[in-house]
């Protein structure tokens, strides 16, 4: 048992100082050994259990949670942006161009034809956004004290808005989609979309009533000393080889994003 | 608990009590502030601040996972949700959804966590009494080329049907998730058939049969807070110590809103679901 304790012995004095040293030294009041700070040669192997322990994850990191989730009752909106309006195929910086209609664009639906990325919130409000606060530092290979951050999302498709023009288009692999990924934010405010993230469903033959990705953020998708100040979805129209004019914009109603940092070895 | 405080000082000069002496010791408190901590009640802050590695903790402690799977096929009629409003799903329709074995849950959280973890996928197929009609009704819809004809989501001037919607939610100690439900299965036309034409049988090997959801969601204290149904009482949040289960619920109402007046004896309108692989898994997080 490292945690020494000094017996009183015949002759020693018994006073105040003599008695409050005797329990400090098991409480383990520094510099002592006690139990206020064990060692880890204190403890048996797999001696830890849940009551022992601390959380995997510091709150510090995530200060409004890990989940973010909306709206509580349907709103369907449109989201009338297009990734590549006038352009034929994915346009140069499509990874980082973003919607500029609207009073709090990118957020929420831009109200008007718009080009770029938006990120679901539902009446363009940015705390209904699917967005989660994140506050750690890349530095080397990890973010904060985690190896990389997991990141899901889940947007319910309502239905899509149809191109203007009539007639009856043939079903090829331009044809128009819905397109969705996850981006992050860094603490200029810079915000970019991973391109890994990225999932394109096709009006004609793929679409589903639920839109899902996800990915995880590694240390090496953030510049070493930037903070990882933000997540969020995105979805846009597009169209990946016509130029799209009137693409076809995905009617959104629910959505959610959550992001689960991921440890390695001790903590 | 925090660091101990040993929580009687003595002073010279002041009388010696005993009652203290032993509190110091020992006295087993509701919040321990003595030595007597060293039975059972050490927790992380007694720890001198060294790295914790897999030797030092026993196994399952940090986490706990399970997922449960069926293959099976289910098959769901349309006469569990007889009386559904003409009007589609309303009031409080969640009531009549129905727990899908193979895709629902439940778990022990031993203490109080960080969150738990939910993911499960589901494939479904629908079967619908629906009529080949175009943009002047609501029962088939296809893009004919007509203005008012939108994007089928079963492909371009593909029918898909619009009609008594099938929704998939999910539901957490028997509370619905409302931002977590799905109509996966608009669209769905591949099963769809006219009884007064049955040999325009709408099998379209383009357009999909089956709808798949595979999603995730994360509850943990401002999960619940999101959720009203779930803020009034956080007694309902599976991070709390005790027993929750997990599961996905499936609703569709049997009625017709193109009959005057609109039928809800299932006569007409989505009829069967059929229930085909399903999982659901749960983690949680220290």
């Amino acid at each position: 048992m490292p945690i020494n304790y000094t017996k009183t012995q015949e002759g020693d004095t018994l006073n105040a100082a003599s008695l409050n040293d005797k329990f400090d030294e098991i409480a383990g009041t520094a510099p002592d050994q006690g139990l206020n700070n064990l060692g880890q040669e204190d403890l048996e192997r797999f001696a830890l259990r849940r009551d022992h322990l601390p959380s995997i994850i510091e709150s510090a990191g995530f200060p409004h949670g890990m989940c973010k989730v909306g709206p509580a009752t349907s709103t369907v909106e449109t989201y009338s942006s297009s990734l590549n309006a006038g352009v034929s195929g994915v346009p140069a910086a499509w990874l980082t161009t973003f919607g500029t209609l609207g009073a709090n664009a990118p957020y929420g639906p831009p109200g008007g034809a718009d080009t770029g990325w938006r990120i679901p919130a539902t009446g363009g409000t940015p705390a209904n956004a699917a967005e989660i606060e994140v506050g750690l530092i890349r530095t080397s290979q990890t973010i904060g004290n985690y190896r990389g951050i997991l990141v899901r999302i889940s947007i319910s498709l309502n239905s899509c808005l149809g191109p203007t023009v009539f007639g009856v288009s043939p079903i090829t692999h331009n044809s128009p989609s819905v397109v969705i990924g996850i981006g992050w934010e860094d603490q200029t405010g810079t915000r970019r979309v991973l391109d890994r993230s990225v999932r394109w469903s096709q009006v004609c033959n793929r679409i589903k009533g639920s839109l899902d990705t996800f990915t995880f953020i590694l240390p090496n998708d953030i510049p070493d000393g930037d903070t990882l100040t933000k997540v969020f979805a995105v979805i846009a129209g597009g169209s990946k080889a016509e130029v799209v004019g009137t693409t076809s914009y995905p009617k959104i109603d629910f959505y959610n994003i959550e992001a689960i940092p991921l440890r390695f070895g001790d903590m | 608990m925090a660091d101990i405080t040993i929580p009687n000082i003595f002073i010279d000069g002041a009388t010696a009590e005993a009652d203290k002496v032993s509190e110091n010791t020992y006295l087993p408190k509701l919040s321990p502030d003595n030595l007597s901590v060293m039975n059972g009640d050490l927790t992380n802050p007694n720890r001198d601040g060294w790295s914790i590695d897999s030797q030092d903790v026993r196994r399952g402690h940090f986490s706990k996972s399970k997922m449960v799977s069926a293959t099976a096929n289910q098959d769901f009629f349309n006469d569990l949700y007889l009386g559904q409003s003409s009007s589609g799903l309303t009031g409080e329709w969640w009531e009549d959804a129905q727990v899908i074995p193979g895709c629902a849950i439940n778990f022990y959280t031993p203490t109080i966590i960080t969150a738990v973890a939910l993911t499960w996928n589901i494939s479904l197929i629908i079967d619908a009494n629906v009529q080949v009609k175009n943009h002047a009704s609501k029962t088939i819809k296809a893009n004919s080329g007509h203005a008012s004809d939108p994007y089928s989501l079963a492909g371009v001037s593909k029918p898909y049907y619009d009609l008594g919607e099938a929704r998939l939610i999910l539901f957490i100690n028997g509370l619905p998730v409302f931002p977590m439900q799905r109509i996966l299965l608009n669209g769905a036309a591949s099963m769809a058939y006219d009884p007064t034409a049955p040999d325009e049988f709408c099998n379209h090997y383009y357009g999909p049969d089956t709808r798949d959801w595979c999603a995730s969601f994360l509850f943990d204290t401002n999960t619940g807070a999101q959720l009203a149904n779930f803020a009034s009482d956080v007694t309902t949040y599976p991070i709390f110590r005790g027993w929750h289960t997990a599961d996905i619920r499936l609703v569709f109402p049997a009625y017709n809103e193109q009959a005057s007046p609109p039928t809800v004896d299932g006569s007409e309108g989505t009829r069967h679901v059929r229930v085909k692989t399903r999982r659901m898994g749960y983690t949680l997080i220290r």
